[in-house]
């Protein structure tokens, strides 16, 4: 009689912690709840905490919507929610465009209501029928200032190991490489895509012995340049601006940087799409693109961002009409169409 | 089953909620991952022989092995010497240097790795020391290549080896090696005779722990190591989040799997065959 009432005790309890569980994963979802919120999934850290000061913020104070904010950035959990039919994301952050044209094309992505957001001021490249430019940044030659006079201006002297002496280093990955790969054996920046791979490697084939390191992590370059681990290094623009704001003498040469953008997409099947489309709208406006690229000094795609930010500040950013000009956008369509046959050629060439 | 359950019956049950959760949390998603190479997206072998035609995947999957090898290798000797001082020490000594062991635990693996950074740098504090103690003149390549992955991870791996070594040598009776001794065994022939086949379990223990940690080894290779250091690992995370290759990166996955369970059944082997050598017919402890 005792142990059957111990027993009936866990079983009841057993069930109660299962109830409370399936709540926990939201199964019973409350429905009516969903015309007045957006889930939004970003990068976290730092700019999760800008965002929610110059975007969140104010976008619940000006439409009363509650934005709900995660902090899960990955193209595969995009895939898996959409395929198993358990979309959580009323927004998410595509690390790339090359993403937003992948997602695309398997339909895991809702088209955006360009009558909706506003278009006429924002960088053209940025604006993809799937996707809109979150953040830009760029893979630009770094150096410390001690060497200026004395080094590379562009990819040609930076291969050219002779007149310019010192310790390289490189991204470990194919993107942006071979861009500069090319730029360093003549062609011009406007002329770069479509790549021509194999020109491309034998470039690189002549620079491989010099390269010291092979970064992998951004953090990496900024790292080897405060150190002195290497004299010229490729590196984001962003992890250089951080070094000189706490007072290190590095600088960056925007001419030739391979300028890249992370994008927003909102998942298909999102619970709050409407609600989503008036937060892409509300976040590519110029005075909230410009608050937040005050704190995080990657800039959103509208051009008029500049008009709200002290030129002393802009120009350190990758999308300053100055340094914009002197750089080439990636090309994600030639890299998704190419990425596999160039991964694997680079992760052969770059073992070997 | 009758109940009331018979008394051992009972404690049985106790393991079932760990059972349940390894079942859940390991045990399906393994059994997915192997269908997931089979069949993605329907029954095929083209994973495999992805992985087997193209060159630079083998190259990898052999890197990351002798890397594992050689790291537990050079944990092991390094670390036996600790675990047998901490064990062998007065107990208040002990007490003192368990923390040296224990504490990089609580450090987070990034930040030691880019620590090994600073130290082992061109103008970092080892190199610069040497310059300005006289006994180099060039500024010695000790990290971004093999030499930096060894240090890395034995670092890292250490604690790993010590503990479960330590754990099995403190309950070793020391007064066998003082029989040993009065029955005219030197010190040497003494350790090798009794306290190091006695130690065994944590010897097998403590490889096994470090090399299947170090085959799934992501971070400090890709930070301190060269271009021909890359680890299946970072090869399984680029399929799986930048690929979206699932199927591929689940072929990776069951074929380092399988090589692990493969050197593990090799290893286990060869230590049989060495303790049938050593006359000493127990597993476990004695």
């Amino acid at each position: 009689m005792g142990q059957a009432t111990r027993r009936e005790f866990l079983r009841s309890s057993a069930g109660a912690a299962l109830v409370g569980t399936a709540a926990a994963l939201g199964w019973p979802r409350d429905t009516e709840a969903a015309s007045s919120e957006v889930v939004i999934n970003y990068s976290g850290g730092d700019a999760g905490e800008a965002m929610r000061e110059v975007y969140f913020n104010p976008f619940e104070k000006e439409t009363g919507i509650k934005v709900i904010f995660t902090s899960d950035v990955d193209f595969g959990k995009l895939k898996a929610m959409v395929t198993s039919g358990n979309v959580e994301w009323d927004v998410t952050e595509l690390e790339g465009l090359d993403e937003v044209i992948i997602a695309a094309k398997n339909g895991w992505l809702e088209p955006l209501d360009y009558k909706v957001i506003k278009t006429d001021d924002l960088i053209r490249e940025g604006v993809h029928p799937y996707g809109i430019a979150l953040a830009y940044y760029s893979t630009v030659l770094a150096y410390p200032k001690r060497l200026e006079g004395k080094r590379p201006e562009n990819w040609a002297q930076f291969w050219d190991v002779k007149k310019f002496p010192g310790a390289r280093a490189l991204g470990s990955y194919p993107w942006a490489n071979l861009e500069f790969a090319v730029m360093a054996d003549g062609v011009p920046p406007n002329k770069v895509y479509p790549i021509d791979i194999d020109r491309a490697f034998r470039s690189l084939d002549r620079i491989k012995a010099h390269i010291k390191v092979w970064w992998k992590a951004g953090a990496q370059p900024a790292q080897m340049l405060s150190d002195g681990e290497v004299d010229f290094t490729s590196a984001w623009n962003g992890r250089i601006f951080a070094l000189q704001q706490k007072g290190v003498p590095v600088a960056i040469e925007w001419n030739q940087g391979v300028l890249h953008f992370s994008s927003s997409g909102i998942p298909k099947g999102a619970k709050n799409k409407e609600n989503a489309m008036k937060f892409l709208a509300f976040t590519t406006r110029p005075d909230r693109e410009a608050a937040f690229a005050k704190v995080i000094p990657y800039p959103g795609l509208n051009r008029s961002l500049y008009k709200y930010l002290d030129p002393s500040y802009g120009v350190n950013l990758p999308t300053y009409p100055e340094n914009l000009k002197k750089q080439v956008t990636q090309n994600y369509d030639w890299w998704v169409k190419n990425r596999e046959k160039v991964d694997l050629r680079w992760n052969e060439w770059l073992t070997k | 089953m009758p109940w009331p359950l018979p008394r051992t019956a009972h404690l049985h049950l106790l393991v079932l909620p760990s059972l349940t959760l390894v079942v859940v949390v390991f045990i399906y998603p393994l059994v997915r991952f192997l269908s997931l190479s089979l069949f993605d997206p329907t029954l095929t072998w083209s994973h495999y022989e992805k992985m087997f035609t193209v060159p630079v995947y083998l190259r990898i999957l052999w890197t990351t092995l002798r890397i594992s090898f050689a790291v537990t290798l050079m944990t092991f000797v390094l670390g036996y010497p600790v675990a047998f001082l901490l064990a062998t020490t007065k107990s208040s000594k002990a007490a003192l240097l368990l923390p040296l062991v224990v504490v990089p635990f609580w450090t987070s693996l990034l930040v030691r790795t880019y620590a090994w950074m600073v130290l082992l740098g061109r103008r970092g504090v080892v190199n610069e020391l040497l310059i300005w103690m006289g006994l180099i003149s060039q500024p010695l390549a000790l990290i971004y290549n093999r030499l930096g992955v060894y240090i890395g991870m034995i670092h890292i791996l250490l604690p790993f080896m010590i503990l479960p070594l330590y754990a099995v040598m403190r309950r070793i009776d020391l007064t066998l090696l003082r029989a040993a001794q009065n029955l005219g065994a030197g010190p040497v022939r003494a350790f090798w005779r009794v306290f190091f086949p006695l130690s065994l379990p944590g010897v097998v223990a403590g490889n096994v722990l470090v090399f299947i940690i170090a085959l799934g080894f992501f971070v400090t290779p890709a930070l301190v190591g060269g271009r021909e250091d890359r680890m299946i690992a970072m090869l399984i995370a680029d399929q799986i989040s930048t690929y979206l290759d699932w199927g591929f990166a689940a072929a990776l996955a069951v074929s380092l799997l399988a090589a692990a369970f493969l050197l593990l059944g090799l290893y286990r082997f060869v230590l049989l065959a060495w303790r049938g050598w050593a006359r000493l017919a127990w597993f476990g402890r004695p």
